[in-house]
């Protein structure tokens, strides 16, 4: 227990912790922090949040055709006060722009047309207009929501049943979610895996290589805990990792609130609205969840992978220079396919099981490999 | 010379400095080879040039127009022979040409490719006047200033700096610098491609090998604890300085390597042959509404090259705030931390100063803003590419670490070292 004590007290020296909370305030501010401060990002975006939000403070969690013609009826009635608007400025009626249906379809590439509509959107920004657009595209989403048959293919592969069952029981529920909230989140915790990804990396490595470098490897070795040190090095760094990724975690999700979702936990994510099928029905606040354990796991699994290269790595260089194309590999392929979106009907159901699986499988394998191998190893050599 | 020898063998005995460049080679292949599907569409390009030459003028348009008239009729022989159809425009041909592609052989499809190509040339070289006609800088200025927020001095300087380009614009079209023939940029996208994608992929790889090996170099003495015989040799603490010149000369060898191996398999799948002589700023190259607008008349060769030497300077520029950082750390771990502490905070800063501030266009004078959009070097774009962006922030960085080392090096001197 004394020794965990110890080697927690090393990974967590001042220097280093200093150094990794400038890293992620540096990394919150490049990555992090746009999709805080621009949500929703732009316009039309904006407005369809809104809409989202009071579509389902009308209608419930589900929207079904009743609900629907309803919605398309509010659309109209927002257009007809659209019409009055434009036709209550008479520049607008001079240059034929009389009608919302007119502005929408007239040529933007006309110079006095162009600048006319600039200024209903970008100069004076009327609330009406863009909400206008934004109740467009929600209609046409709803309308044209078989499109999730296309959408949710894996490169060229043609659907298969149980995939077609989901998205049929997908596009038959009318579940209503904002696909500006999923996304904006999709965006957040892939940035958030990443960063929790470095920190561990960063506060991990020197774990063995730091004592052989000192040459404390051979008191270590000769002392009554002897070999056994590295079990208890590697608990503390498990414990190290749990720490560092609750804190991220934390960190992150009390700024998230910020982002003002709430009314949309319960939502089902399984929406023609946010073009995802996902193969179980899940609430937001679940996948949420979700993501946290995959974070979890593969944090765990990732330290394993760091003690045992830096048991290993005769020097930093080769610690840290083994660690890129890991590293690589996490942020261009793993954490796309293991965090952001799982459970996607795009890939089969036995994939993140199976994917998880394997993880754990290298984690051990790698973990009774260094056992085995510390059981005789020769340490001066 | 044999202590140079010494060092730079430390450079490169750890395996993971092999390891790293065959990874980093093989990401550059697999990024090439992705994009080498439109390499038999660019050869047109190449075959043009051959016959008409690459500048655009009257004899060249009407000679073109021949070319192109008796190719669309070859095609239409062939489709009304294939589905008793012609086409006024080959490009008509593609939008149904999903459910006839079994029924044509890859020759005849390659033929109506061919024509199609030749026709986009034909129509844009008829554009070209009226696109340069409708580039309107000072609407542009007033676009950058509303979408970066800038008001005050710093519009000033955006409005004067557009004036800058539109000179240089109203030169580019005396010179008929734009009416050149190249691979259709906004089909293509090859700059993009060759100047972001892969030299700046090629920037980053080459930056990590570096500072790896430049703070391995630099502290191994420390590291291994041989400080205490080493620096007292009849060498020294001038030893220091022979690390200086061995982490540059492995930069320079890391560099050639990876450019070299990538470029030379680059120029093997795309053929520019009949090409390097072609501006930069012709109409063709550019990809979006927008052209690329370089500041000085540069071929294709030449710009290369020029990106190519700021690659290398950008190289050894990190070798050299490495090395300086390493004297001062003496542990090669935190080197690498402060290092990416460094690079974070200089791309950070011009984010976050205030927008009437003019630090908002100095603070973009490192290296470190530099290296994010190769593709631009050399190239006006919006108010944070000025003319002189790239020579200065070379004159001033290489002043820049040339003090800090030779601060560095006196501390060094004088240090404590145990």
């Amino acid at each position: 227990m004394r020794i965990i004590l110890y080697e927690l007290k090393k990974i967590f020296q001042l220097k280093m912790v200093c150094l990794l909370f400038i890293i992620s305030f540096i990394f919150y501010q490049l990555f992090i922090n746009f999709y805080f401060e621009y949500f929703p990002n732009g316009r039309p975006a904006l407005d369809s949040y809104h809409i989202s939000m009071k579509m389902i403070e009308q209608y419930g969690y589900q929207m079904n055709q009743e609900e629907f013609e309803h919605f398309k009826k509010v659309y109209e009635k927002e257009k007809v006060a659209a019409d009055a608007y434009l036709q209550a400025r008479q520049e607008y009626v001079d240059a034929g722009l009389d009608t919302y249906e007119k502005f929408r379809t007239a040529d933007r590439e006309k110079q006095e047309i162009g600048e006319l509509m600039d200024q209903i959107m970008f100069e004076d920004e009327v609330d009406l207009f863009w909400e206008l657009q934004a109740r467009e595209h929600l209609i046409e989403y709803y309308e044209y929501r078989n499109f999730l048959y296309s959408n949710m293919k894996f490169g060229d592969l043609p659907l298969t049943a149980e995939q077609k069952d989901r998205i049929r029981d997908t596009i038959a529920s009318g579940n209503i979610m904002s696909y500006e909230v999923f996304e904006n989140y999709n965006s957040l915790i892939r940035h958030v895996a990443i960063l929790i990804v470095i920190s561990i990396m960063f506060m991990i490595s020197p774990i063995f290589l730091q004592d052989r470098r000192n040459h404390v490897v051979f008191l270590q070795y000769s002392s009554k805990t002897g070999r056994k040190i590295f079990n208890l090095k590697l608990l503390a760094a498990f414990i190290a990792t749990g720490f560092i990724t609750t804190v991220q975690l934390g960190l992150f999700f009390i700024l998230y609130r910020g982002n003002k979702v709430g009314i949309f936990l319960n939502s089902n994510i399984n929406s023609v609205f946010t073009h995802e099928v996902f193969w179980f029905e899940l609430t937001f606040l679940q996948y949420i969840l979700l993501t946290i354990v995959s974070i979890y796991i593969l944090t765990f699994t990732l330290t394993i992978i760091v003690a045992v290269l830096s048991n290993r790595a005769p020097n930093y260089i080769s610690v840290v220079g083994l660690q890129v194309p890991l590293a690589i590999l996490l942020f261009v392929v793993v954490i796309d396919y293991l965090v952001v979106r799982i459970t996607n009907i795009r890939l089969p159901i036995y994939f993140l099981p199976s994917a998880y699986v394997l993880l754990i499988l290298i984690g051990s394998f790698l973990y009774f490999w260094s056992v085995k191998r510390e059981k005789k190893v020769d340490l001066l050599h | 010379m044999n202590v140079w020898r010494f060092e730079l063998k430390k450079a490169f005995q750890s395996p993971v400095v092999s390891i790293l460049i065959m990874i980093f080679l093989f990401f550059n292949f697999w990024l090439i080879y992705n994009h080498a599907g439109i390499r038999e569409e660019l050869k047109v390009t190449n075959q043009l040039v051959e016959r008409f030459g690459y500048k655009i003028n009257a004899e060249m348009s009407a000679k073109l127009q021949n070319y192109y008239q008796s190719k669309l009729q070859k095609m239409n022989e062939l489709t009304r022979k294939k589905f008793g159809k012609t086409y006024e425009r080959a490009g008509d041909f593609f939008s149904e040409y999903e459910y006839r592609s079994e029924v044509l052989s890859e020759e005849e499809l390659h033929v109506i490719t061919e024509t199609a190509i030749v026709e986009s040339y034909y129509e844009l070289i008829q554009k070209i006047d009226e696109t340069y006609r409708h580039l309107d800088l000072s609407q542009k200025a007033k676009m950058d200033i509303k979408m970066y927020g800038l008001s005050g001095k710093t519009a000033e300087v955006t409005r004067e700096y557009y004036n800058k380009l539109n000179n240089r614009l109203d030169e580019l079209i005396e010179a008929r610098e734009h009416k050149n023939l190249f691979f259709i940029g906004y089909v293509y996208r090859m700059h993009s491609f060759l100047f972001k994608d892969l030299m700046r992929q090629m920037i980053f790889e080459v930056m990590i090998l570096v500072v790896l090996i430049t703070g391995h170099v630099t502290t191994y003495e420390f590291q291994n604890q041989t400080h205490l015989t080493t620096y007292a040799s009849k060498r020294g603490r001038k030893l220091m300085l022979d690390k200086l010149v061995a982490n540059l000369l492995a930069s320079l060898c890391i560099s050639s390597v990876i450019l070299g191996a990538t470029l030379l398999v680059y120029f093997l799948v795309f053929d520019y042959s009949g090409l390097w002589g072609i501006p930069i700023s012709s109409f063709f190259n550019s990809e979006f509404p927008f052209p690329y607008i370089s500041w000085w008349k540069m071929s294709f060769g030449l710009y290369l090259c020029c990106v190519l030497g700021m690659f290398l300077l950008c190289q050894l520029f990190f070798a050299a705030i490495t090395f300086s950082v390493s004297i001062w750390i003496k542990n090669s771990y935190l080197v690498y931390a402060a290092f990416s502490i460094l690079f974070g905070l200089f791309v950070l800063i011009p984010g976050i100063v205030p927008k009437t501030s003019p630090a908002i266009f100095w603070t973009k004078y490192t290296p470190f803003s530099l290296i994010l959009n190769p593709h631009l070097w050399f190239i006006g774009w919006n108010v944070f590419f000025p003319k002189n962006h790239e020579w200065l922030t070379v004159v001033i960085w290489t002043c820049l670490l040339a003090i800090a080392t030779t601060v560095t090096f006196l501390k060094f001197n004088k240090e404590q070292i145990n």
